[in-house]
């Protein structure tokens, strides 16, 4: 959607070719296409009423969430298993999962909107919200891991490992957060789910929104690991121009 | 239309995040950029 | 391969009884820890202020005191080691990684035990609960292996912080939405062996088993993933 923005020679940037910009132009269409159904081309739902609406960014939010999540997880495994250990699967996977956790955000956000109207409140401690806080703080801390410096490859590695041991967390997480709740039970406010009978085109404009949002992740993942690539290319030739400095002085 | 405020508000705050994110990302680019060969961008 | 797991476990005692053995000697966690963990005690009946609520959330209070203790722990077993760069040291001398995760973990889990024992001795005098003698074996079972999951994550993300200088603030937001499910757990099985919030003893035990996938699951993958994290 930012394809075209205000700025100083907008377009060029040094990250873009003309596929990526290609892209960028069809995710800011979708975009705007996906802001007019769901706020006035769709009608109101019989049960949720305008909140349905909501539904229409959060839902994808969720879904690029958690895609961001199992692509990091996967990239994390490419570098560590893969022959080469190509540093691009290590930045795809920390591209991957800033961009997941702005998303992931998002859907705390726009759910806690949707649940205000909902059910009253912001939050409630139903097992899928929970989950979500803690993959959120979880992925947070990764994307510490990678700041904690080093070379690139024992960043690659480290990170690699906690996002591999994310995986293993976050089923763990969820499973004991479903006993918890399922012990103490309460019936204070009724929960109607979004998951009810759509007409054509709610369904629609839900599946174009996950459609638009994936196109919009990758393009954003895509920019981002070329961003990555680019500041450790400077880190690199940053220390090489040091040690040159330094055998000159030794000299 | 009810609670329009919350609606639109959800709208608003995703494409002002999504936009921060990416200009930031973007400024972060360019201000790299000018100290990198061509060669060494090997999606060009 | 068999010579190899030996020493493997070799190193795990030998790393072991140096940690405990430091930790004897120094007094530092008798002499602070242990009293910041009475004192966190006292202060949660500061804050909540009510007999009632205090004995119904004992449990949770417990665990809270144990966690926010095995962080100091864990800070301190790693601090050890890089204080005279002994890490490296070992590193450097080609020991076994998985056995230093291994021995990191056991010393991690005699010393939580020695938390927990005071704890919830504290608990009994302080909040009231009842203790009976059923309640005492679940609760020194869920003790033990809460503390292998908590160890084991500890001995993780403790030595991650370690291999990276000066970067252990990162240690508590690794380390406490990975050991969520651990409190989840280990206070509601404590509730059943309190018999607090109307818990039976019976329905301790399932927790108990969870607590067991917990730290076998990252008792394993820890001593993959151990030498991976800390290498240079």
């Amino acid at each position: 959607m930012n394809s075209i923005h205000p700025f100083p020679s907008p377009v060029d940037t040094p990250t873009g070719t003309r596929a990526s910009r290609g892209l960028g132009i069809v995710v800011f269409l979708g975009m705007v296409f996906l802001t007019l159904l769901g706020l006035f081309f769709t009608d109101e739902d019989v049960v949720q009423g305008s909140t349905v609406r909501l539904m229409y960014i959060h839902v994808p939010t969720a879904w690029v969430a958690y895609l961001a999540f199992i692509v990091t997880a996967v990239t994390s495994a490419m570098y560590m298993w893969g022959k080469q250990h190509s540093l691009t699967f290590d930045r795809i996977a920390g591209a991957s999962a800033e961009v997941g956790v702005i998303f992931m955000g998002l859907c705390l956000v726009t759910g806690s909107l949707w649940g205000r109207i909902t059910w009253g409140t912001y939050w409630q401690w139903d097992p899928r919200l929970t989950t979500t806080a803690f993959l959120f703080v979880t992925y947070v801390g990764y994307l510490a891991v990678r700041d904690l410096g080093g070379s690139h490859h024992q960043r690659a590695k480290r990170s690699g490992v906690v996002a591999l041991l994310a995986v293993l967390e976050i089923p763990l997480v969820h499973f004991s957060v479903v006993l918890w709740r399922s012990l103490h039970q309460e019936a204070s406010v009724l929960q109607p789910n979004g998951d009810v009978t759509m007409d054509g085109l709610m369904l629609f404009s839900l599946l174009f929104g996950v459609a638009v949002f994936t196109l919009l992740f990758s393009w954003m993942v895509l920019h981002r690991q070329r961003v990555l690539a680019l500041a450790d290319a400077i880190e690199d030739g940053g220390l090489e121009t040091a040690l040159q400095e330094r055998r000159n002085e030794a000299n | 239309m009810d609670h329009v405020s919350f609606i639109v508000g959800g709208y608003v705050v995703t494409f002002i995040a999504v936009g921060a994110y990416v200009l930031r990302m973007f400024r972060q680019a360019r201000k790299i950029n000018g100290a990198m060969a061509e060669s060494d961008k090997p999606w060009r | 391969m068999t010579q190899h797991s030996t020493s493997t476990m070799s190193v795990a005692r030998a790393i072991a009884t140096k940690d405990l053995r430091i930790e004897w000697r120094s007094k530092v966690l008798v002499n602070q820890v242990l009293p910041f963990a009475g004192i966190v005690m006292v202060l949660f009946a500061f804050a909540l202020d009510n007999d009632g609520i205090l004995q119904r959330v004992a449990p949770g209070l417990v665990w809270l005191a144990v966690l926010f203790s095995s962080l100091i722990i864990v800070q301190r077993t790693f601090a050890i080691e890089s204080a005279d760069n002994a890490l490296d040291a070992i590193k450097v001398a080609g020991v076994s990684p998985a056995g230093v995760f291994l021995g990191k973990s056991v010393a991690l889990v005699v010393q939580l035990l020695l938390f927990e024992c005071v704890l919830v001795l504290l608990s009994l005098v302080l909040y009231q609960v009842q203790l009976s003698w059923g309640g005492a074996v679940l609760l020194v079972t869920v003790s033990f292996l809460a503390n292998t999951g908590i160890a084991a994550m500890g001995a993780l993300y403790g030595g991650l912080g370690a291999a990276a200088k000066g970067r252990e603030t990162l240690l508590p937001l690794l380390l406490l939405p990975a050991v969520a499910p651990v409190l989840i757990a280990a206070t509601r099985a404590t509730e059943s062996a309190f018999g607090v919030s109307g818990a039976t003893l019976g329905e301790g035990w399932p927790w108990a088993a969870l607590l067991a996938v917990f730290g076998a699951l990252f008792g394993f993958g820890g001593t993959l993933a151990f030498g991976v994290l800390t290498e240079e």
